[in-house]
């Protein structure tokens, strides 16, 4: 899930869909006793699989929602790829009360969005049925700080006990 | 309000030690970063398996510096990157070696050796 274009998670999007099963469903069984990896990234793989949903700020691709945004919805899907792969999140912006001040308003599309990517994975079958097995899967929703190199914690974890 | 996930927890510890790490070699390194962007060898589309770092590919172009400070593209890898010991074996170095005054040529990618568990820097290539 290396190239992606601002952390969209869409639900009938196979090549995410296909990271997350390998991810969740083989990787750790896979890595489980064939490779010297450390005792922490061990402890990691045996005892549960981790999902981070990690946005970034100063995002341009959240950007781009923002402005698309301020524009009424088209009638028609657009025909550009980029836009299209976006609409997803700018109907998400349409639908939040943001800040008036345009880096506040940023910041809040950014950490929406990983709210929402989070939401989807939670509703992707490689997931689902992770968790119906007793899988102890978690997804935790990050967002980047650019200028401090830090990562925060959304809080909007979800999986077993949340 | 559960408790914070021990492994997320220890990812944020990583993190923070990563970021205070690099603020100290480089004084005002993601404050730059996060002027925008303007990489030379802009897209890089390959597998992202942990087997498979991708600082493999740019050592199979004979790169042997990488030139980040001015041209970064992202942080990435948080967890399965890259392993101290198979880094090692291309020679690269460490944060500690870093010297600011030579940000235009720097023999670096991250600080796997000196902090095994800490993420790294996917750098762009002046080629």
């Amino acid at each position: 899930m290396r190239v992606r274009i601002y952390s969209q998670v869409h639900l009938d999007d196979d090549s995410v869909l296909s990271v997350v099963t390998y991810a969740v469903a083989h990787l750790k069984v896979k890595h489980g006793g064939s490779r010297p990896v450390s005792r922490v990234l061990m402890g990691l793989i045996r005892h549960l699989s981790l999902v981070v949903v990690v946005g970034h700020s100063h995002c341009g691709g959240a950007a781009a929602c923002l402005a698309a945004a301020g524009n009424p919805p088209p009638a028609e899907p657009p025909n550009v790829p980029l836009l299209r792969w976006l609409t997803p999140l700018t109907n998400l912006v349409r639908t939040l009360g943001l800040p008036l001040e345009p880096g506040a308003a940023l910041s809040a599309v950014v950490d929406a969005n990983v709210r929402q990517q989070v939401q989807n994975l939670t509703k992707a079958d490689p997931i689902k049925e992770a968790w119906a097995k007793g899988q102890n899967v978690q997804i935790h929703g990050l967002v980047y700080n650019l200028p401090t190199g830090t990562l925060a914690d959304l809080g909007v974890t979800q999986g077993p006990g949340h | 309000m559960a408790a914070i996930d021990p492994v997320l927890a220890n990812l944020l510890e990583r993190n923070a030690k990563w970021a205070k790490a690099v603020e100290e070699a480089d004084p005002g390194f993601f404050e730059r970063s996060s002027k925008g962007q303007s990489p030379q060898v802009s897209l890089h589309i390959s597998s992202s398996s942990s087997i498979s770092p991708d600082i493999r590919f740019w050592f199979s172009l004979g790169v042997s510096s990488l030139t980040f400070l001015t041209h970064i593209l992202g942080v990435v890898d948080w967890l399965f990157g890259f392993e101290g010991p198979r880094i090692g074996c291309y020679g690269i170095q460490t944060w500690r070696d870093f010297r600011p005054q030579e940000h235009r040529q720097v023999r670096l990618i991250s600080a796997p050796l000196s902090h095994p568990r800490t993420p790294n820097l996917c750098a762009c290539a002046d080629l």
